[in-house]
């Protein structure tokens, strides 16, 4: 792999890296000549593969599959590699989350940013974001909901609800979505600022502009 | 749908689906990072978005080449298929070169391109469905500069600081011109720089210099190149 790029996921306690290579070369057996290949792989903290993993696995590439711009680089593929250093309940939201910070910071070509949002709803009705894993085992149904834009592109719910809930939990975790859009945006601006050049251009009072 | 705001004046900070409503009756070039979908362009890239009279593109520094014709590159040759050479060029695929693409060159007199040799190239095709094509020689047989590289050390960075040092107006190069009497350096647009100078030392401090000077100020630059060159003498 010639570029990585890794960020740190940290909500609460639950802590993952991912690394983004690509476009880079892809055997041609698996070429696709329409569009560019995205190969997932997920490693938990500790032990072997698991069902979980491979769930995560499927569910990264979707979410690439649906956001990169994958017509731009045919025969080409993108690789993620997910490595979950610590579970402490939301993992794949954090996983989504940093994966979305990961293609921002490598400069793939995405269509929108994305941004992922989980929540375990309780016996009594009540929304808890985020949960832990004491959170996630004790609620009656948990949803996970990962938005780009005007729409939701992955979904993975567990648990008993109703359209109604469904549909309140979706409209509420939108409004989440475009906080965490927001924070994406100044984490980025104080990367960029790291850089002289870009630092003189966003200053207002610069000469180069 | 969210408002489509005018492309702004300014350079601006840009994430990627943000989109700008393109200016009516205009021809705009619309750059890297960006592209144009129902009267509106979208970006695709984070970065600064930057617009002139004639065009509008994202500035972002990033490390992975896509190639782009016309770019001047750095390449090394990974093998030869026929009278062509495939060069690695640090995109998705291999690059193409006729062997004999040179100033001057003949079927029976061309230069012996050895696996392993460094070659700076223009790109001349690079179409995403097929494989990019370089050539060191342009329309009227002349080479401006295209040619093997002989000797000298090859050192890998990220593209943003290639296009920097390509600048005729870079402060980045002051200290190393002020400092050193004979050196040459080669900039691909690849992230590649060939660095070729008198001694060893001097290559050693030139391209240790390269690695760190690119998110400095002006004033910090030749402090660093100071500071190298004292290791550097100091360690032998």
């Amino acid at each position: 792999a010639v570029v990585s790029t890794q960020s740190t996921g940290k909500q609460g306690k639950s802590s993952v890296l991912v690394g983004v290579w690509g476009p880079v070369d892809i055997r041609l057996n698996r070429e696709d000549p329409e569009k560019a290949v995205v190969e997932a792989t997920v490693r938990s903290a500790t032990g072997h593969g698991t069902p979980l993993d491979k769930m995560y696995e499927e569910a990264v590439r979707r979410v690439c599959e649906e956001v990169i711009l994958t017509t731009d680089h045919p025969r080409t593929s993108f690789q993620v590699i997910v490595q979950i250093e610590d579970n402490a309940g939301s993992v794949l939201s954090v996983i989504m989350n940093a994966l979305c910070l990961a293609l921002m910071d490598a400069a793939v070509p995405m269509k929108g940013m994305f941004g992922a949002v989980a929540c375990v709803q309780t016996e009594d009705g009540t929304l808890q974001w985020d949960p832990t894993t004491d959170e996630e085992a004790g609620g009656q149904c948990s949803y996970l909901f990962v938005y780009s834009g005007q729409d939701m592109i992955y979904s993975h719910c567990t648990g008993q609800f109703s359209v109604d809930q469904y549909m309140l939990v979706l409209q509420k975790g939108r409004q989440v979505a475009v906080d965490l859009w927001a924070f994406f945006r100044e984490a980025f601006e104080k990367l960029l600022k790291k850089d002289v050049k870009f630092q003189m251009l966003l200053n207002p009072k610069s000469k180069l502009r | 749908m969210a408002e489509v705001q005018e492309i702004p004046a300014t350079p601006t900070m840009v994430m990627c689906g943000d989109a700008f409503a393109f200016p009516q009756c205009t021809e705009l070039t619309v750059g890297p990072g960006l592209r144009y979908i129902k009267n509106t362009v979208n970006c695709t890239k984070p970065g600064v978005l930057r617009a002139t009279n004639k065009s509008v593109w994202i500035d972002r520094n990033s490390k992975r080449y896509v190639p782009v014709v016309e770019e001047r590159v750095i390449g090394i040759v990974a093998g030869r298929i026929g009278e062509d050479c495939r060069v690695d060029v640090g995109a998705a695929h291999y690059a193409m070169l006729n062997g004999v693409a040179f100033e001057g060159a003949t079927q029976r007199n061309k230069p012996d391109l050895k696996i392993g040799s460094l070659v700076f190239a223009k790109v001349i095709a690079a179409n995403k469905d097929v494989e990019p094509e370089l050539s060191c020689v342009n329309k009227n047989g002349k080479s401006n500069g295209l040619q093997v590289l002989e000797g000298g050390h090859l050192i890998s960075c990220s593209l943003g600081l290639c296009r920097k040092l390509r600048q005729p107006t870079t402060p980045l190069t002051a200290p190393l011109i002020a400092h050193f009497k004979l050196f040459e350096l080669v900039v691909g647009m690849n992230g590649r720089v060939w660095i070729h100078s008198d001694s060893v030392k001097h290559t050693l401090c030139i391209s240790m210099y390269l690695g760190r000077c690119e998110y400095l100020p002006e004033e910090e630059l030749m402090p660093l190149l100071k500071d190298i060159v004292k290791r550097v003498e100091s360690s032998a």
